[in-house]
């Protein structure tokens, strides 16, 4: 089997987001980036089918910081790499890349597109349902296992709550992953050197694509409700605070 | 304004946010405008509930349970196709998710995101959506023409009041057929239930390791709470399943809700924002659970549990509500 994941480098969520002066966009200049985590699910789950079922993981990576973590794919047990250019320093829109992603999908004659169910960036709809819609293949989404048969695939869903959905899927396919069967797994040192001596491949901007959805007309923080009671500023008088909150009955 | 909801089946009928649906669509059809709900299954639930909107049509109206994605996909593309909606409104949901962009490709409609704000400009929408894990929200413009996918919670619930009549519309039998519902698991009922809990402690991101989460045990079982985690603490394995707050966790309203490094991303508050107090302590000042909280502090989650431990340690706490 061959399966294609998708990788999107994304603003490390615990960064401070400075906004451009006139409010049009996230200021990049000093983002750290950091692999989407559920593209990191994903890519574990590529790489758990892969060991299950024997084939070949193609590792589809994009953003500021892709090499690195195309070597850091190859080093978990992908076979190849290749680092899909998008515009530096702007939102990489699920919606913008997926003509590319679908196209690269098939030119490589895959069976299977897994990515993550979201990321923090697709204003305008998530990757998986275009790719799906793109390619004319059965997509799902927020999968939490995934598992080869006569068939097909094995997929569970979550649904929230608890409850599981179990669908049988024929291929080829597109998933959208929530959660991998395993937790991803840790590389050593060792093995991210040898893997700096594999090669990337590039691909760049080729297909057809469709436009963002809309004009943005600002960013801003969220509204806050000033009516939080602040506990205290440092950790010390916060952990009072919250012991006199508790004591006192003022919460619950 | 013709306005088209797609309702959110559960295996059982609708979830709670379909109502929502109805609500954002009458707030932008304008007089003169059409609210029509496409009804995935479950058509007699439908006729039951649905009467806020104009018109409803009942979709896959032989399906018994979950439709699959792909099934719900096809029977809406030909209704859109047929209808020519100027706006589509799906929920944010494990079903939504794979409706909005899929519909948005297929007939070549705009499409939006994580909305939470909707209001009519004229021959536009003015559209907010949260971004970035709930920390910015994008306002954009756009034009007839679009499908926006709504954060459940976002709006009021329309009255469930029942409809005058129920359309059904056929499907084409061929469609949708590559995959099939195979089963439905429910959760077992032994074991811990968050949603029962008064006191919840809730970890995020940042809790590192097993180290961590043994202190936060600790310290839970010192304030009579149930320990939970956010989704990156449950996906990386350090708690079960179970103990996960959210969208695809469990929904809680504990009596008092601690939040500790819990960055509080669009997800996590669906499973927690109605709790009756939450208290909580993040290092990012920025973070999006401070737009919720009742109680905070800007410190290190590790340097509070410490001095939590040891302020607990000079003098317990009595247990929580009556099990004192």
């Amino acid at each position: 089997m061959k399966l294609l994941v998708v990788l999107r480098m994304m603003p490390d969520p615990a960064c401070e987001l400075e906004l451009l002066e006139d409010s049009s966009g996230v200021d990049y200049e000093w983002l750290d980036f950091k692999l989407n985590d559920f593209d990191d699910q994903a890519l574990e789950e590529a790489i758990l089918l892969k060991e299950a079922c024997g084939g070949e993981v193609i590792a589809l990576a994009c953003g500021e910081g892709a090499g690195r973590v195309l070597q850091m794919a190859l080093a978990r047990g992908a076979d190849r790499a290749i680092e899909y250019e998008t515009e530096p320093d702007e939102m990489i829109s699920s919606r913008v890349i997926a003509h590319d992603v679908a196209a690269i999908a098939k030119n490589e004659g895959v069976d299977l597109v897994l990515t993550g169910v979201q990321a923090a960036e697709d204003l305008h709809g998530q990757l998986a349902p275009y790719l799906s819609a793109i390619l004319s293949w059965p997509g799902l989404s927020g999968t939490s296992h995934v598992a080869l048969t006569d068939t097909g695939l094995a997929v569970s869903q979550e649904r929230g709550g608890g409850v599981t959905a179990h669908y049988a899927v024929n291929l080829p396919a597109v998933l959208g992953v929530q959660t991998a069967s395993k937790a991803p797994r840790y590389v050593s040192g060792s093995k991210l050197r040898e893997a700096s001596k594999l090669p990337i491949a590039t691909a760049a901007a080729e297909a057809e694509r469709l436009e963002p959805s809309g004009d943005l007309v600002k960013l801003a923080r969220p509204e806050r409700d000033e009516a939080a009671t602040f506990l205290g500023g440092t950790a010390e008088d916060a952990a009072a605070k919250f012991l006199d909150l508790i004591r006192s009955g003022a919460v619950a | 304004m013709k306005v088209l909801v797609i309702s959110d089946p559960s295996d059982t009928g609708f979830e709670p946010v379909s109502l929502e649906l109805i609500t954002a669509a009458r707030n932008v059809c304008g007089e003169d405008g059409e609210v029509t709900v496409a009804a995935l299954g479950h058509p007699d639930a439908a006729k039951d509930q649905f009467g806020a909107a104009d018109k409803v049509v009942s979709l896959l109206s032989e399906t018994v349970g979950l439709p699959t994605a792909e099934a719900a996909q096809a029977a809406l593309a030909s209704l859109v196709v047929e209808d020519r909606p100027d706006v589509v409104l799906v929920a944010y949901s494990a079903l939504g998710l794979d409706i909005g962009p899929w519909l948005a490709a297929r007939c070549d409609l705009d499409m939006l995101a994580y909305v939470t704000g909707l209001e009519r400009d004229g021959a536009d929408l003015l559209v907010r959506s949260q971004i970035y894990g709930g920390k910015l929200d994008a306002t954009s413009r756009i034009g007839a023409g679009c499908v926006l996918s709504l954060t459940p919670g976002a709006f009021e619930a329309a009255p469930s009041q029942p409809a005058s009549d129920v359309l059904t519309r056929g499907t084409d039998a061929e469609a949708g057929n590559s995959s099939r519902l195979t089963g439905v698991d429910r959760p077992e009922l032994t074991g811990v239930d968050l949603t029962q809990a008064d006191r919840i402690l809730c970890v995020g991101r940042g809790i590192g390791d097993e180290t961590g989460i043994e202190q936060a045990r600790g310290l839970a079982t010192a304030l009579s709470a149930e320990l939970a985690g956010s989704r990156p603490v449950v996906d990386g394995g350090l708690l079960e399943k179970l103990r996960q707050v959210g969208k695809s966790g469990q929904k809680v309203k504990p009596g008092l809700y601690i939040a500790l490094g819990v960055s509080g991303a669009p997800e996590h508050l669906e499973g927690m924002s109605s709790a009756e107090a939450i208290v909580a302590i993040n290092s990012d000042p920025d973070a999006p659970i401070f737009n919720v909280a009742h109680y905070v502090a800007t410190c290190d989650m590790f340097d509070f549990m410490d001095a939590l431990e040891e302020l607990l340690e000079e003098n317990p706490v009595a247990a929580a509500g009556n099990a004192a």
